[in-house]
C-alpha cells in the first residue's frame, strides 16, 4: 500500500532527494509506523511527535493506504 | 528605584516605590496599571499611565532574563495591557536600578520628546526633528547623537498617530529595531503623550547587588543547564527560530488559513523554519541570533534579501503566518518585506497580518496577492483613511467592510493557532485579561508539541485545566523578566523551575517557595481581571467569536466545543 511521509526539520536529513521532506512510500499492509521508521532509517528516539492525517498518534499505529504521515524531532516556538 | 515623568509639566521625580516592593515584570506593571489608572479612563487620555518595568531577575546577567514590560489601559482592547519585550533594554534598566518608569499626563504641545536614563538619572529631552519619522530612522538619528551603545525603545508613525495597534520597537544587541511590544496598541499610548523614544545607557554601571551570590550562581547553573540539554531550546528553537511551528501547525491541521478558513495551508513549507533556516544559509543571513544579553537558546534571526542585503530580523513564527497563510501568501520574501514595513511604521504583526486577511475577505484585495498586501501596509504608513482603518485592527476593518468572520477576542486579533484545532490555547484566548493572546496561557505546548505532557487538542477533556495552570505559570514567569520560552525546560525538567526560585531568593534575600511564586502569579491575573471588571470587561466577554462555535475546520472538520460554563472556571482558584 502507499504512504505519503512527511519529515520536518532535521529529520529531512533521512531524505536528501527529497528537499521539501515529501517521501512517497510503498509499505507493506498492516506496517505500523514503528516500521516505517525503519524503512526510512530513522532512529525512534529521534522523534517526538507522530501526526497520522493531522491527528497525534504512536509507534504502534497501524497504518493505512493513502495515509499521510508527519514525523518531527522535538521542536517548539511561539 | 523609580522615575515618574509628568509630560504636562515634564518633570521628572525620582522614589523607591515602598508600595511596589516584591514585585518585578507583568506583576509589576499591573500592579501600578491596577493601583493608579482609573479603569474608566480614555487610553489616550490624561489618565492613563505608560510603564516601563524590569522583571526580578533584570540585569543579574542570568539566561534569558533580557525581557522588560510595557503596561498601560489599551487602546486595542479597552483592557489592562502588558507588553512583553527583549532587545537590549531591559537588561540595561535592571543594571541602572531601575525598576520602572511611569509616564504620566499628556504634554502641552505636539512635539516628540526623548526619555534618556543613564547613571545621572533621566532627563527628557525635546527633539522635534524626529517627529513624522518611522522607527529605522529615528534609531539611526538617535545613535548618532548618543551612540550606538544605547538601548533604543521608540514608536514610528503609526504611534505618532495614535493607530490602536501601533508597537514600541526596541533594538537587539546589535542596535536594530527588530523587537517589539507588539501586541494591544502600546505606542498608540506613547504617541499620545508625545513620547517617540526611550532610551537607556547604562555606562560605567555596575554589577547589580545580590543577597547571596553563591546562591545565585548555583541557580543560574540550574536553569542554564536545563536550557542547554532541553532539545527544544538547546537545538530546535537555535536552528530553526519560532517559525518552524508553521509546517508543525499545518499539518496538525491547526494553522489558520486564509482568515481562518482552513487549519492547513498548502504553502506551508515555503514559509517555514525549514526553508528560512536554508534561505539564511543561502544568502548569509544567520538564524540562531540571540535578541538579548543573556540568552542561550537564540531563536532569532537576520534575514537578508536576494541581493545579500539585511531586510528585517526577528522574522518569527507569528509574523510569517499572519503575513504569510493567514493571508494566503506563501512567499517569505514578500513576508520579509511586508515585516520589515510593520516594524518600521510600527505596527503589531499579528494584528496587521489578521487585519489583512479581515480586509481581503472583505473584498479589499485578493488572498494570496502579496504584493497588494504591501501596498495596503504602506497605506497604514502614510495615515490615509484606508490605512487608518487597517491601523485600527482586525475588528474596526471586520466592522467597516462588514465582515462576519472576524478572528478577535476583547478587540485583538487572533493569533496563530486555530482554537478549533487546538483547543487548550483556544480558552487562553476566550478568557485572557489581555484580549486573545497565545503567550498568556501557551497551551500548545500539551497539545501539540508533546512538551509538558500530552492533552488531544481536537478534544474538550482537560483544556480548561491545562489553560489554567498556564496561565498562573506564565504570570509568574513573565513577572521574572525571563523569555517565556524557558518554560519548554520548565515543563520537562524539574531543575530549570528549581532554578528560578533559587535565583529569585537569592537576588532579594527571600526564602519563598515554588508555591508562593505561583500565587504571586495568580495574583497578578486578580489584578488584572479587577482592572478589566472596573472598566466594564467581564466573564460575559471571556468567549470566541460566534463562528468558531459553529463553522467547522477543515482537515479535522471541528468546532470549538469547549462550554461557556467550563471557560467560566478558569479564574477558580
Amino acid at each position: 500500500m502507499r504512504l505519503e511521509v512527511r519529515l520536518y526539520a532535521t529529520l529531512r536529513q533521512a531524505a536528501p532527494a527529497s528537499p521539501d521532506g515529501v517521501v512517497p512510500l510503498d509499505i507493506p499492509d498492516g506496517a505500523t509506523v514503528a516500521e516505517v521508521l525503519g524503512l526510512v532509517k530513522i532512529d525512534p528516539a529521534d522523534v517526538r511527535m507522530i501526526m497520522v492525517n493531522g491527528v497525534a498518534a504512536e509507534l504502534g499505529r497501524t497504518l493505512m493506504d493513502g495515509d499521510r504521515l508527519g514525523l518531527f524531532p522535538p521542536l517548539g516556538g511561539g | 528605584m523609580f522615575y515618574r515623568v509628568n509630560m504636562a509639566t515634564l518633570a521628572v521625580s525620582k522614589d523607591d516605590g515602598a508600595q511596589y516592593q516584591g514585585l518585578g515584570g507583568r506583576a509589576l506593571s499591573s500592579r501600578i496599571v491596577s493601583a493608579e489608572v482609573d479603569p474608566q479612563a480614555h487610553p489616550l487620555g490624561a489618565s492613563n499611565k505608560l510603564v516601563f518595568v524590569t522583571g526580578l531577575l533584570s540585569g543579574t546577567g542570568a539566561p534569558n532574563a533580557g525581557r522588560m514590560s510595557l503596561g498601560a489601559k489599551s487602546p486595542l482592547t479597552g483592557t489592562i495591557k502588558e507588553s512583553n519585550v527583549g532587545g537590549a533594554m531591559g537588561n540595561k534598566l535592571g543594571r541602572l536600578g531601575i525598576r520602572g518608569i511611569i509616564v504620566e499626563d499628556l504634554p502641552a504641545k505636539d512635539t516628540a520628546y526623548v526619555l534618556k536614563v543613564s547613571a545621572a538619572g533621566l532627563v527628557v529631552e525635546e527633539m522635534p526633528e524626529l517627529k513624522g519619522l518611522d522607527i529605522y530612522d529615528t534609531v539611526a538619528k538617535l545613535q548618532q547623537k548618543y551612540g550606538e551603545k544605547v538601548a533604543i525603545g521608540c514608536i514610528g508613525t503609526a504611534g505618532e498617530n495614535k493607530m490602536a495597534s501601533a508597537c514600541v520597537g526596541f533594538t537587539d544587541m546589535e542596535g536594530a529595531p527588530t523587537r517589539q511590544a507588539g501586541r494591544g496598541g502600546l505606542g498608540a499610548v506613547m504617541g499620545s503623550k508625545s513620547v517617540k523614544a526611550i532610551i537607556a545607557d547604562d555606562a560605567g554601571t555596575q554589577m547589580v547587588p545580590f543577597a547571596d551570590e553563591a546562591a545565585f550562581r548555583a541557580g543560574t547553573k540550574k536553569l542554564a543547564n536545563a536550557l542547554l540539554t532541553h532539545p527544544v531550546t538547546s537545538q530546535g528553537l537555535p536552528t530553526y527560530g519560532t517559525d518552524v511551528l508553521v509546517n508543525i501547525l499545518s499539518e496538525a491541521g491547526g494553522l489558520p488559513t486564509r482568515n481562518f478558513s482552513s487549519g492547513r495551508f498548502e504553502g506551508a513549507n515555503n514559509i517555514g523554519g525549514e526553508t528560512l533556516n536554508a534561505t539564511a544559509k543561502e544568502r548569509g543571513g544567520k538564524t540562531g541570533h540571540a535578541c538579548s544579553p543573556g540568552c542561550i537558546i537564540r531563536c532569532s534571526n537576520i534575514y537578508k534579501d536576494k541581493k545579500g542585503e539585511v531586510l528585517t530580523g526577528g522574522l518569527e513564527y507569528e509574523s510569517c503566518w499572519s503575513l504569510g497563510a493567514d493571508i494566503g501568501v506563501d512567499n517569505l520574501d514578500d513576508i520579509a518585506v511586508m515585516n520589515r514595513l510593520c516594524d518600521d511604521i510600527g505596527v503589531d504583526t499579528i494584528e496587521m497580518g489578521v487585519t489583512l486577511g479581515v480586509a481581503m475577505e472583505g473584498g479589499v484585495a485578493s488572498f494570496g496577492d502579496g504584493k497588494a498586501a504591501i501596498e495596503l501596509i504602506k497605506e497604514v504608513g502614510k495615515a490615509t483613511p484606508l490605512g487608518r482603518i487597517l491601523g485600527g485592527g482586525a475588528e474596526l476593518t471586520g466592522k467597516t467592510y462588514g465582515v462576519r468572520r472576524v478572528p478577535t477576542v476583547k478587540g485583538q486579533a487572533i493569533p496563530a493557532y486555530d482554537p478549533r484545532a487546538v483547543k487548550g490555547v483556544g480558552v487562553t484566548y476566550a478568557t485572557t485579561t489581555m484580549g486573545a493572546d497565545h503567550t498568556a496561557g501557551y497551551s500548545v505546548t500539551a497539545n501539540i508539541l508533546s512538551v509538558g505532557g500530552k492533552v488531544d487538542p481536537l478534544k474538550p477533556e482537560g483544556q480548561v485545566d491545562l489553560s489554567r495552570n498556564l496561565q498562573i505559570a506564565t504570570a509568574f514567569l513573565d513577572s521574572t523578566g525571563l523569555c517565556l520560552f524557558v518554560a519548554f525546560a520548565v515543563l520537562d525538567i524539574p531543575e530549570a523551575l528549581d532554578g528560578i526560585v533559587e535565583m529569585c531568593n537569592a537576588r532579594f534575600g527571600w526564602n519563598k517557595t515554588a508555591g508562593d511564586y505561583l500565587e504571586m502569579g495568580k495574583q497578578v491575573l486578580r489584578d488584572e481581571r479587577a482592572f478589566n471588571a472596573g472598566a466594564g470587561i467581564g466573564a460575559g466577554d471571556d468567549d470566541l467569536p460566534e463562528f468558531f462555535r459553529k463553522e467547522p475546520l477543515p482537515p479535522h472538520n471541528t468546532v470549538f466545543d469547549i462550554p461557556k460554563k467550563d471557560l467560566d472556571t478558569v479564574f477558580n482558584f
